[in-house]
C-alpha cells in the first residue's frame, strides 16, 4: 500500500508516515521522497537528492515522461497533455502506476479539473493526481480513478492538503482525511 | 350592417392574402448547419412498423419545429421491432428487422428533409446508420453537412471532426459525476461538439445531452443541454457554432507539436 500526501511541506507535519509527498513547494526537504511540481516542471527529490527532473516542454521521446521509484512507475503530464487523447492512449502501453499532472487555470473550474484529471484516469485507467494552480498563488490537489461499478472515480476533487492510499498491485484506493491518517 | 359587410370583405381579403403568402412562399432551406437535436427515446416494443413509423415521425417533427437539422436517436432502435427476444431470432430475421428499421428512418428523413443518426444493436454490437436529408443511407466514417464534419464516436478516427454522435443503449450509475461520461469527455479531449442519446424506460436509464469543449461554453461546463430525466422521454435541440469551435481548436493546436512524438514507436 502506498500512502501519498498531497499539499504543502509545512502542512505535511500533520500527517505521520507517507511514502511519497506531492507538493508545489520548492523549499528544501531533507526527509522523505517528494515530487515537486510547479510552473517550470517536475522534480523528484529523495531526501534532497534530485533523481528525476522534467522541464515542461514537448518531449522528444515518450520515455521523458516517466520515472520509477520504490517499484512505483510514475508518469508526468503538463496542462494540455492531460486532455490529449492520442497521447493518453499511448501511455497505457508503458504500465504506469500513477500519473501526476500539473494544471494551470485562470480560475477554479471543477469542469476543467474533471476534463483533465478524471478524463485522464478514464482514458488511461491509471490513478491520476492533479496539482491545480490558480491565480494569485492558490494550489489545490485532486485524485481521480477509473470509474467502476462502485465508484465514480472522484476521490478528491480539490483539497489544499490531504492523503490518499493505494495499492499499485491490487488497485485498491482509499482517501484518508487528517483524522484517519493520524490513527 | 354596412360596416359589418365592409369588415367581412376586408377580413376575407387579408385572410386570403395571408394564406397565399404562406402557400406561395418558397421553402427556404437553411444554408448553414446550426441546430441539432437529440431524442431520449422511451423504449416500447412496437406491434408493427407502422406504429413505429408514426412514433419516429412525431418525434422528428417536434425536433424539426424547434429548428433541428440533424436528429440523433439512441442505439438499439431495431430492438423496438422485435416481437421475441433476440436469441430466438435467426440471423435472417434480424437482418430483415434492421432493413425495416432503416426504411422507417429513411422515410422520415425524406419527409422532414432532415439528417438522422441512430444505431442498431445486434448481439451487443452497434451498427451505425447515418441518413441524409433525402432519405438515403450514407456509407463511410465521416459525413459532411454543409462544411461540418460529423462522425460516430470511435477512436479509430484520426481526422479532426466537428461533431461526434454517440447513440447509446443504457447507462449504469455509479454517482452523480457519471453524467460527464463518454461524449462529454470525448468533446473535452477532441475539442469537438458531441451528441449522446440514450434509450430510457423499462429497465433502461440514461441521460442524453449535447456537449462542447468547456472553452466553447459560456458556463465553462462543456454542457450545452442535458435531459432533466434519466427515465423519461425528452427531446433536446441546441444551436452549435463551429466557428467558435475553430477558435478553440486553433488555441489548442499543441497537438501538432506532439504529432512527431506520437509517430515514434
Amino acid at each position: 500500500m502506498f500512502r501519498i500526501y498531497m499539499g504543502s511541506i509545512l502542512s505535511s507535519t500533520e500527517f505521520t508516515k507517507f511514502d511519497l509527498g506531492i507538493t508545489s513547494d520548492r523549499t528544501l526537504s531533507t526527509i522523505g521522497r517528494w515530487l515537486k511540481v510547479d510552473e517550470n516542471g517536475i522534480v523528484f527529490d529523495d531526501s534532497n537528492f534530485n533523481i528525476f527532473q522534467r522541464r515542461w516542454r514537448v518531449p522528444v521521446t515518450l520515455d521523458e515522461l516517466f520515472f520509477e521509484s520504490s517499484n512505483l512507475k510514475i508518469g508526468t503530464l503538463y496542462n494540455d497533455e492531460l486532455r490529449m487523447r492520442d497521447l493518453l492512449l499511448r501511455i497505457t502501453e508503458f504500465k504506469i502506476d500513477l500519473i501526476v499532472g500539473y494544471l494551470k487555470s485562470q480560475s477554479y473550474n471543477p469542469y476543467e479539473l474533471i476534463a483533465s484529471g478524471w478524463g485522464c484516469a478514464q482514458t488511461t485507467g491509471i490513478p491520476t493526481i492533479i496539482v491545480n494552480v490558480t491565480p494569485p498563488e492558490n494550489v489545490n490537489y485532486s485524485f481521480f480513478l477509473k470509474m467502476t461499478e462502485f465508484t465514480d472515480g472522484m476521490i478528491v476533487l480539490s483539497d489544499r492538503y490531504t492523503m490518499v492510499t493505494f495499492s499499485a498491485e491490487k488497485k485498491e484506493y482509499t482517501q484518508n482525511n487528517k483524522g484517519q491518517a493520524e490513527k | 350592417m354596412i360596416f359589418g359587410k365592409i369588415s367581412n370583405v376586408f377580413r376575407s381579403f387579408f385572410l386570403k392574402r395571408k394564406a397565399n403568402a404562406f402557400l406561395d412562399r418558397p421553402v427556404i432551406e437553411p444554408d448553414v448547419f446550426e441546430y441539432v437535436g437529440v431524442i431520449q427515446f422511451q423504449h416500447q416494443n412496437f406491434k408493427n412498423s407502422k406504429d413505429f413509423h408514426t412514433k419516429i415521425l412525431s418525434l422528428v417533427k417536434v425536433a424539426k419545429m424547434e429548428g433541428s437539422q440533424l436528429v440523433l436517436f439512441p442505439a438499439g432502435m431495431n430492438m423496438e421491432l422485435y416481437s421475441v427476444p433476440e436469441e430466438s431470432l435467426s440471423r435472417n430475421q434480424i437482418s430483415k428487422i434492421e432493413d425495416e428499421c432503416l426504411k422507417v428512418f429513411s422515410n422520415v428523413a425524406s419527409i422532414e428533409k432532415i439528417y438522422v443518426g441512430y444505431a442498431d444493436l445486434v448481439k451487443g454490437m452497434k451498427i451505425y446508420h447515418f441518413i441524409n436529408s433525402n432519405g438515403k443511407s450514407v456509407e463511410g466514417n465521416i459525413f459532411t453537412i454543409y462544411n461540418v464534419k460529423v462522425a460516430f464516436m470511435d477512436d479509430e478516427i484520426d481526422e479532426d471532426v466537428d461533431l461526434i454522435l454517440n447513440p447509446c443503449l443504457t447507462k449504469k450509475w455509479a454517482g452523480d459525476y457519471e453524467s460527464f461520461g463518454h461524449a462529454w469527455l470525448y468533446s473535452q479531449q477532441k475539442y469537438s461538439y458531441s451528441m449522446e442519446s440514450y434509450m430510457v424506460g423499462d429497465h433502461f436509464t440514461g441521460q442524453s445531452g449535447i456537449y462542447a469543449p468547456i472553452e466553447a461554453t459560456e458556463s465553462m461546463s462543456g454542457i450545452i443541454k442535458q435531459t432533466q430525466s434519466k427515465i423519461l422521454e425528452e427531446t433536446l435541440v441546441a444551436k452549435i457554432d463551429c466557428s467558435i469551435l475553430g477558435m478553440v481548436k486553433r488555441k489548442k493546436s499543441v497537438k501538432d507539436e506532439y504529432a512527431r512524438l506520437l509517430e515514434n514507436k
